[in-house]
């Protein structure tokens, strides 16, 4: 009896002593990555047609850096991305996307199954699309489908932005980065705020060259800064290039992308406006 | 903490951990005993033995209530509700060195004292009970891993008249599934008596458990089928390939009683207990702020949340490819803690401690004023003191914490400030943050009974007085309630009255007649007694004392060779209150939703036989029919968590739905064989029918709105468990030897079901889509077991 007792506890001592062997990797196969042939943006905007929207069945994949996300909530699920040749959005539903995707990553964005389409000329990279409804419902990539289509390769911390004059304002800035120049808000609008933060409603305020032309300065009403009210004077300003129909956009970043210092500008042009 | 404020789900974590500390105390209690019983020779009802260790499974709660058990040790209660901590925790293994004196059910009065709970469990701590003898106990349970060690010694009476009994145990399970988590337990029991003189003795005990366990989650079906496995949870990650679990509780406390014993004379008998418990008990679990869900079966993560067939697709091979995608992601939360300027942690794991101090006293008193009428008088005083505060245990690889209320929306305004005397603190590792607050509550119960007994009739009459009070302290003066939130509290008094009765009338001496009524109206719990107890000194605004009242009568009949139990039995609760604190998907806000005047019926028929055909097998069998109502429309109010500001107030529609999720019907079968005198077979099945989920009443009641008021029905279901015990005996010169076999395998059909399942109180409140917040299930284990090996000799 004794002997099955010493038996008994030397298995009880070998079960307590053996450790513990799990491992992640039992758990997870990897998420596949394969290394697709690399586009440009511009190249990749070819394929849209306005108002229609493209499966993307190629493997293929863009390279690019976030110039806007949802650190300030003026973009909501939705990052800008441009690369040397062009910007575009890409629709992320997730939240909190500047956590993971800061301004200035640089993305590996695969292609494969997601779909190209636009919202009122505004070109996107969107996951589905539902017509069901007779309308286009437009949804974003499934937050744990990110890791998938999406890696970060590095960081380029400095974003110069693109100085466009207004006549050199046209499609193929749309999701750039850009720094307007000698711009100043209309007169009748500078004791307005960006937006309406009371009842979260969006607002598109007038901006005018004084060289003549007008780009309207978009703001979510959700968007952190939209209880505060417009600058008065006259400089540069750093944003996004987006359109909505033949509307001219551009939104900023946070009120840093704002630099309105300087006296507000005179002479022809600007009467013109 | 992981799946903020959900009240029903910290509920089902105490009942389960509850069911498992019954199951192993249970089988401990077998090691104990000679676990060999002769034939109708059962303490308790047939029905609630068979149910006790076998019904979990299925989710059963007798009578269908809710909290359904309490233990009394001394003449004091331990009851996890009223005391606000975590009993079987820190009891667990205790009953080694205790003896039950008794177990009533449905109110039954006795000479313990007064029940205060459905299923009543009396204990004396007294090492005089045990007689001499050492035993060795190890059990091994593959499915989990789990090994437990007990050592018992007890000195039987020694030549100067002492008793001593003396108990160590570790418990501690090797990972074999994440899902079923770690336990680790060491404990250590000592009893000691001594008699002073032939008719009075005094005795110590002493208790301590040091107890670590990892808690599990619920989860959707829809998660739970992507993960291929029943007892899938979400409530565990990784953290650099190793494995993190951030739900836990632990328990320190260790507890000390005393009691005094005299028999004054052949007439009178007088009992004093003084009992006293310091320590802590803390819970951890994650906390997040303005940053994406990490719980990994969050609704939108979910394949179902899309509509589009090809990005479900593709969702559905991504989670059956990669099934740690359906498991904490603490890789993503480090990155996003330490990768921001500041590194502020977003996400961490927090504590929630509980720093408690509770002293008890109870006094018993005992005249038998002939053999036939006795009279006892009962006494039990509790002081305790609960502090709670929560501390961050892990930053997640960021550098502080802010000490915000992320309830409360960062508005510009300091309601969001925890401290206002501190605000904005960066709180690091370690150090304490959010609310912190404590609890005093004195309670003094008095009970006077009578006992009558006469050849044809035995009654007992029971009446109880008490009475309570609560005070809060706050530590911390916060944004949201800078007026009401810092300092002493008035202290709030709560009286309570039991009334009690019992008859037995013995027709013959094989037919028995039970008929026993009460009457209760209780105190509230402190911790629903106020609004909001961790923020604001408030009381609810319901609360109104809860009454319970019922009857219950039986008809026993003991046969030559079978024994046969009938009870019928009828509660009724009045004046229940409790709130929620949910997203209200309508308000766009977090809310808290209260309830109160709610009343609600159990009743309900129960039998049990127990027959031999012979001198090897015997049977018993059990059945119960019962319903478990809501029997009005009680109020309601929904207001704004971050304030006191109400959105919307009337009645809920929930009249005659169920209460409880408890099956309606319910058959056992118990079928033992006693091969020989030292060998036992038990097989042990049990059926349930009609069970429902458990249902959020505000969801319940807007879909009677809706006129979409079924109820989901839970699939029925039979769980088998059985046993082989087999003992051998020998004997040297000094001593006798016994080593005990024990083998168990529960669920051996390897049936899946439900062990609990509930509906979200979030709901679609703007499309009405029923099945975007769906239901949370937790599944019973599959085929399992365990063997167990004891030595023993004196």
């Amino acid at each position: 009896m004794k002997k099955v007792s010493i038996h008994f506890y030397t298995c009880m001592l070998f079960i307590l002593t053996t450790p513990a062997c799990l491992k992640q990797s039992s758990f997870a196969n990897n998420i596949y990555k394969s290394i697709d042939s690399v586009v440009s943006i511009k190249n990749l905007k070819k394929l849209h047609y306005t108002g229609e929207f493209e499966l993307i069945q190629k493997k293929m994949s863009i390279e690019a850096v976030v110039v806007a996300n949802d650190e300030s909530n003026n973009l909501y699920k939705t990052i800008s991305v441009q690369d040397s040749t062009a910007g575009i959005l890409i629709l992320l539903d997730g939240v909190s996307l500047y956590q993971t995707y800061p301004i200035g990553s640089v993305l590996r964005i695969q292609l494969k199954d997601l779909i190209l389409t636009d919202y009122r000329r505004m070109i996107q990279i969107a996951a589905a699309i539902d017509t069901s409804s007779g309308s286009m419902q437009v949804t974003g990539i499934p937050s744990p489908l990110f890791e998938k289509h999406i890696l970060v390769i590095k960081d380029e911390p400095v974003i110069r932005p693109i100085p466009v004059s207004y006549k050199n304002l046209h499609d193929s800035l749309q999701g750039r980065l850009i720094k307007i120049s000698n711009v100043e808000f209309a007169s009748a609008d500078t004791n307005l705020t960006y937006a309406d933060k009371k009842n979260k409603i969006g607002a598109s305020r007038a901006l005018r060259f004084c060289t003549g032309g007008t780009v309207y300065l978009r703001t979510s009403g959700y968007a952190d800064f939209a209880g505060i009210k417009l600058p008065s004077g006259n400089g540069d300003l750093v944003g996004v290039y987006s359109v909505y129909n033949s509307e001219k956009q551009v939104f900023i970043r946070d009120t840093s992308d704002i630099l309105l210092k300087n006296k507000r500008c005179t002479g022809a042009a600007w009467l013109k406006n | 903490m992981l799946f903020k404020g959900n009240k029903k789900l910290k509920l089902f974590c105490l009942l389960f951990v509850s069911i498992v500390l019954i199951q192993a105390n249970a089988q401990e209690q077998r090691e104990e005993e000679d676990w060999i019983p002769s034939m109708l020779q059962s303490k308790t009802s047939i029905y609630l033995q068979l149910l006790q260790y076998n019904g979990y499974g299925i989710g059963w709660k007798y009578r269908g209530s809710e909290r359904a058990s309490q233990l009394s040790i001394n003449g004091m209660e331990w009851n996890n509700e009223k005391l606000g901590i975590d009993i079987a925790a820190a009891f667990q293994g205790l009953n080694s060195i205790y003896r039950t004196t008794g177990i009533s059910t449905g109110y039954e009065s006795n000479d313990n004292g007064l029940s205060s709970s459905v299923i009543s469990h009396f204990a004396n701590l007294n090492a005089s009970h045990f007689s001499k003898n050492i035993s060795l106990s190890s059990r091994y349970q593959p499915l989990n891993g789990l090994v437990q060690n007990n050592l018992f010694w007890s000195s039987g009476k020694t030549h100067k008249s002492w008793f001593i009994v003396a108990k160590i145990q570790n418990e501690q399970n090797y990972m074999t599934n994440p899902a079923l988590g770690l336990r680790t337990n060491q404990g250590v029991a000592l009893s000691i008596n001594k008699l002073l003189t032939k008719n009075q003795q005094i005795s110590f005990s002493f208790w301590f458990n040091n107890r670590f366990q990892t808690k599990q989650t619920t989860s959707t079906k829809e998660a739970i089928l992507l993960s291929g496995n029943s007892i899938y949870h979400p409530g565990w990650g990784w953290m650099h390939g190793q494995l993190l679990f951030p739900n836990s509780k632990s328990s320190q406390l260790p507890f000390g009683f005393l009691q005094y014993d005299k028999m004054i004379d052949a007439k009178t008998h007088l009992q004093l207990n003084w009992a006293i418990a310091m320590g802590r008990q803390s819970n951890d679990g994650l906390e997040w702020t303005s940053v994406r869900d990490p719980r990994p079966d969050y609704y939108k993560y979910m394949p179902s949340y899309y509509q589009d067939s090809a990005l479900k697709n593709q969702l559905i091979q991504l989670y059956q490819q990669n099934p740690s995608l359906l498991q904490i992601n603490f890789d993503e939360m480090e990155k996003i803690n330490s990768s921001n300027r500041e590194k502020r942690s977003y996400y961490i794991i927090n504590r929630q401690i509980a720093e408690i101090k509770i002293f008890q006293q109870s006094f018993k008193y005992q005249f038998d004023l002939s053999e036939r009428i006795q009279f006892a008088f009962h006494s039990n005083s509790i002081f305790k003191k609960v502090e709670k505060h929560s501390q961050v245990a892990s930053l997640l690889g960021g550098n502080y914490f802010l000490n915000y209320n992320s309830w409360v929306s960062d508005d510009g305004a300091s309601s969001f400030q925890f401290d206002l005397k501190h605000p904005d603190k960066q709180i690091k590792k370690g150090q304490d943050w959010g609310a912190h607050y404590s609890i005093s509550n004195f309670d003094q119960q008095f009970g006077l009974f009578v006992f009558l007994q006469s050849p044809k009739i035995e009654s007992n009459l029971g009446l109880g007085y008490g009475i309570a009070y609560f005070q809060r302290q706050g530590f911390n003066q916060n944004g949201l309630f800078p007026d009401q939130s810092f300092g002493l509290s008035p202290r709030y008094f709560f009286p309570s009255q039991k009334l009690q009765w019992s008859l037995v009338y013995k027709s013959s001496p094989r037919l028995y007649l039970k008929f026993n009524t009460f009457f209760h109206q209780d105190a509230p719990s402190w911790n629903i007694a106020f609004k909001n107890v961790s923020l604001i000194d408030e009381l609810s605004e319901y609360l109104l004392p809860i009454i319970k009242k019922g009857v219950n009568i039986g008809i026993h009949f003991i046969g030559i060779n079978f024994k046969s139990e009938l009870e019928l039995y009828l509660f009724q609760e009045q004046n229940q209150y409790d709130r929620q604190n949910f997203y209200h998907d309508y308000y766009n806000a977090f809310v808290q939703a209260n309830y109160g005047l709610l009343n609600k019926a159990q009743y309900g028929v129960e039998w049990g036989l127990e027959t031999s055909f012979n001198s090897i097998f015997n049977i018993q069998y059990g059945f119960s029919y019962g319903k478990n109502k809501i029997l009005n429309n009680p109020i309601y109010s929904i207001q704004l968590l971050n304030g006191n500001y109400p959105l919307e107030s009337g009645n809920l529609h929930l009249k005659n739905l169920p209460a409880l999720s408890s099956p309606d019907m319910i058959m056992a079968l118990g079928m033992n064989a006693q091969l020989s005198s030292s060998c036992r077979l038990s097989l042990t099945s049990v059926f349930a029918w009609n069970r429902f989920l458990e249902l959020d009443y505000f969801r319940r009641s807007f879909l009677w709105d809706k006129s979409t008021s079924d109820v989901q029905a839970l699939q029925n279901g039979v769980l088998s468990n059985f046993s082989v015990n087999k003992n051998f005996f020998f004997k040297t010169k000094k001593s006798n030897h016994r080593l005990r076999f024990y083998l168990q395998v529960n669920n051996i059909f390897n049936t899946i079901i439900p062990l609990f399942a509930y509906e979200q109180s979030r709901y679609d409140y703007k499309t009405f889509d029923q099945l975007k917040f769906a239901p949370k299930y937790l599944y019973g284990l599959p085929r399992n077991g365990s063997i167990q090996l004891i030595y023993q000799f004196n």
